[in-house]
């Protein structure tokens, strides 16, 4: 649930950028970031490897400003996405207020993005959550890719998406779509944010 | 209690229609001749159709035309409130006194006086108090005086004496026409697109569209322009929960600077209708309990300021504990009529103090009430000239249980029977099925009233009003207690509930008119009746009926000696009869006139008489004469030969 202070008037709102190794999770992230105002964004804190792969996690704080009287901010994580560090995904996921799904269009990376899938609903499952409660959307992130190499955001839809989450096309590295996507998980949580009230 | 009137609400502002032409048209004719006409004028009408406005704005125009005009605007709930804080501060007078320098009143939501009967009879009684100086009385409320449920008829009376008027539902037209007025004074606007649409009849009461009119225009102010007839359709029936946003359907093309700017245009026009949702959910629960009668500040406070609980939690703790009230209501709707609860039993945010009162109740609920004394009863209360008339008029309030003489006051000096005639009557509902008869002293009631403080005398007073019928004996007692107020307080709630109070007095008429002026007052509204001292019959009928029970007959001249005795007290006849009777018993005597006296006044019992009916002094006794000192009279000379031995000795 996001976190409204009313005593401090903020709303902070938690969004973690799942999905498997080099799908493009961090990718948004930096997309995001460069748009963001200098005076608006924290830094962008991104524990890498060598070989610039996430070790850790991403995380961009963002500040919207104050909105209906709420100072806003949102805070965007990404989780490594290989398999062994599924101790650190469980760690950022907590908390989690929506998550967006990056899977990768390749397809060849399809059996990939059903494992990492399966493993979100598997971690949010341990921390109590029901993956059809929690705010998600999908991104398909790399359909810039020839179209021999991908899958059409209907396929990937139909093996991924069977809960009919919102969708979204993306070229991250280009910038196309990462805003969408940042969009509709915003809306959804905020919306739930309506629905349930602060708290 | 003298509410404000509002300086906005004026004709000028009050849109005039078909629907309301005629209200409008007899509140201007009252004002211009207070108490000449249409006196009392009584508006009514469903929700939000201007009853408020109308009789703030003809108290506003009273006030303009008039220099020094007293007026005055009060509703039904802050009448009954003043009547409470007045009533438990011993300040009635001064409440009633209040309305006596009062040009003109209004009273609004006269609905509300349903079911409530001390209201009512406050209401009914300033209606009086300023017709009866031709001062002006205007009401309003929900339903005509007729078509209210549970309303003393002659205030249905006072209430249609004057005008009745109705106003209307506006129709199409009429609602537009009220929406602009509204509109104007807020200084906003809407299309008319957006104001047809709320002219709509079937978006319910003219609250509804108020609230709807908040709605579009917080809608249009975050909107690019003003909103058209489908967005407004859309925005009343609830479809748009976040305001069009320009450009926020432009997903792609964007400049780069633009992307996090149109993100954050979007994420605040979701954020703005998210947040305002908050506060239009509790609203909605907020009226929806208020409807229901239950007091809403707790969800009124949370709105305010939430605290760190969801609105989700807020309202689910909020229902939960109505859900615990209802059931605590119910458990107290056994032990109190569920219309006289305290105020608590609809306040969920004092489930505690619902508690600890249904702790008290069910205290109270189940201590015995006190019968009255079995043996005392009417087969064994002795009737006669002295008390007639006092047991004519108990019995016939008991036949008529609390319908007449309510209260009774039995009045009587000492030992004339007056708490034996008090027991029999007890007795007698006992004996007639009445529910929950309550028999003790005033001094048990008095001890019993000094114990309850707070909610518990609320409680404590409850009781008795619910019972059949309340006896208290030596009421007399009561004068200078520190509870007089309350008492008089309990008794007037009975009485009004039906209970029968019979009350035994001890002291003189003056005693009772010396009494404090509530408590006076509500002895005035029933019977006094007195008990003299017992006549000759009486006493001679108590002392038979006492010899009777021995099984013994006595003589005539027995009964003449202990009736003539200078007894002004039942009590010491029977008291003095049983004395001479117990002594002869122990003694394995006979009794005679000459033991009794021997028992009585210590003179040794001749062996006989020696004529009967004739004294030996040659005096004839019989009842009715006035031998000025019984005790002084030798009924039975002794022989001449005791006489010397006697003076000798």
């Amino acid at each position: 649930m996001s976190l409204v202070n009313f005593t401090n008037r903020e709303i902070t709102c938690k969004i973690v950028y799942y999905g498997p190794g080099r799908s493009g999770k961090t990718t948004n992230l930096l997309y995001v970031h460069r748009q963001v105002p200098a005076d608006r964004k924290g830094k962008m804190v991104s524990l890498a490897t060598t070989t610039e792969r996430t070790l850790f996690f991403d995380f961009l704080p963002i500040e919207l400003g104050t909105i209906s009287g709420f100072i806003t901010r949102f805070q965007l994580y990404t989780v490594p996405g290989q398999i062994y560090y599924n101790a650190t995904r469980k760690l950022v996921l907590n908390g989690a207020d929506g998550i967006v799904f990056v899977a990768d269009s390749q397809a060849r990376q399809l059996d990939e993005n059903i494992e990492s899938f399966r493993n979100l609903q598997e971690n949010l499952l341990e921390e109590g959550v029901d993956i059809r409660t929690i705010p998600l959307v999908i991104q398909y992130n790399k359909q810039d890719l020839p179209s021999d190499l991908v899958l059409s955001k209907e396929e990937l839809d139909e093996t991924l998406n069977f809960r009919e989450v919102p969708s979204f096309g993306a070229n991250a590295i280009a910038g196309e779509g990462v805003f969408e996507t940042l969009k509709g998980i915003s809306e959804l949580v905020l919306r739930r944010l309506g629905e349930e009230g602060p708290g | 209690m003298r509410a404000q009137l509002n300086p906005t609400f004026v004709l000028d502002t009050l849109v005039v229609g078909d629907f309301n032409q005629l209200a409008v048209a007899a509140g201007k004719a009252v004002v211009r001749s207070p108490g000449a006409s249409y006196n009392p004028l009584f508006v009514y009408g469903g929700a939000s159709v201007g009853k408020t406005h109308l009789l703030m704005a003809l108290g506003n125009l009273a006030l303009g035309g008039v220099e020094g005009l007293a007026v005055e605007y009060v509703t039904i709930s802050t009448f009954e409130e003043s009547y409470r804080v007045a009533q438990a501060a011993g300040e009635l007078s001064a409440f009633r006194n209040r309305f006596d320098d009062v040009d003109l009143i209004l009273f609004d939501d006269v609905h509300l006086v349903q079911g409530r009967h001390e209201i009512q009879t406050e209401l009914l009684g300033v209606i009086r108090q300023l017709r009866g100086r031709s001062n002006q009385v205007i009401l309003a409320g929900k339903e005509q005086p007729a078509a209210m449920e549970d309303v003393a008829p002659q205030l249905v009376d006072a209430l249609t004496g004057g005008l009745v008027v109705d106003i209307a539902f506006p129709d199409r037209s009429e609602r537009r026409s009220v929406i602009e007025s509204k509109l104007r004074g807020r200084n906003a606007t809407l299309s008319d697109d957006a104001i047809d649409v709320l002219s709509d009849p079937d978006i319910g009461d003219l609250r509804e569209v108020f609230s709807q009119l908040q709605r579009l225009v917080a809608f249009q102010e975050i909107s690019e322009g003003p909103i058209d007839a489908r967005v407004a359709s859309e925005v009343v029936r609830g479809r748009f929960s976040a305001p069009f946003r320009k450009g926020a359907e432009k997903t792609t093309d964007r400049g780069a600077g633009d992307e996090f700017s149109h993100f954050l245009d979007d994420v605040a026009s979701t954020l703005t209708s998210q947040v305002e949702s908050w506060g239009d959910r509790l609203k909605d629960a907020i009226q929806m309990w208020g409807a229901k009668g239950f007091d809403t500040k707790m969800l009124e406070e949370s709105a305010r300021n939430p605290g760190s609980s969801s609105f989700k939690e807020i309202l689910e703790e909020y229902e939960s504990a109505v859900e615990k009230l209802v059931i605590l209501r119910d458990k107290a709707d056994g032990l109190i009529p569920i219309d006289k609860l305290p105020d608590v039993f609809a306040n969920p945010a004092k489930i505690g103090e619902v508690e600890v009162l249904i702790g008290e109740l069910e205290l109270f609920g189940s201590l015995d009430l006190p019968d009255p004394v079995p043996d005392w009863t009417f087969d064994s209360f002795v009737g006669g000239v002295s008390n007639k008339d006092a047991i004519a008029r108990a019995t016939s309030a008991i036949a008529n249980l609390g319908k007449q003489h309510n209260p009774l006051v039995i009045r009587g000096p000492l030992g004339v029977g007056k708490s034996h005639l008090l027991h029999a009557l007890a007795n007698k509902c006992i004996d007639f099925g009445a529910r929950d008869v309550c028999c003790m002293s005033t001094h048990d009631f008095l001890r019993e009233a000094e114990k309850v403080h707070g909610n518990a005398r609320e409680i404590w007073m409850q009781r008795y009003s619910r019972i059949a019928a309340l006896f208290l004996d030596d009421f007399q007692l009561i004068g200078g207690q520190v509870e007089v107020g309350a008492v008089a307080t309990l008794l007037r709630r009975a009485i009004d509930s039906g209970t029968q109070i019979v009350l035994t007095w001890g002291g003189s008429d003056e005693d009772i008119q010396a009494l404090d002026t509530d408590l006076g007052a509500v002895l005035e509204c029933g019977s006094v009746v007195t008990i003299n001292p017992p006549d000759r019959g009486l006493k001679l009928e108590l002392i038979h009926a006492e010899f009777a029970r021995q099984g013994i007959e006595p003589s005539r001249d027995l009964l003449d000696y202990l009736a003539d005795r200078h007894i002004a007290s039942l009590r010491e006849v029977r008291s003095q009869t049983k004395r001479v009777l117990e002594e002869a018993s122990r003694l394995q005597k006979a009794v005679t006139p000459a033991f009794a006296r021997q028992i009585l006044e210590g003179a040794r019992p001749l062996r006989r008489r020696s004529s009967l009916g004739v004294r030996a002094s040659g005096i004839m006794v019989s009842p009715g004469v006035g031998i000025r000192s019984p005790e002084k009279t030798i009924w039975d000379w002794p022989e001449l030969s005791d006489r010397i031995v006697e003076e000798l000795g």
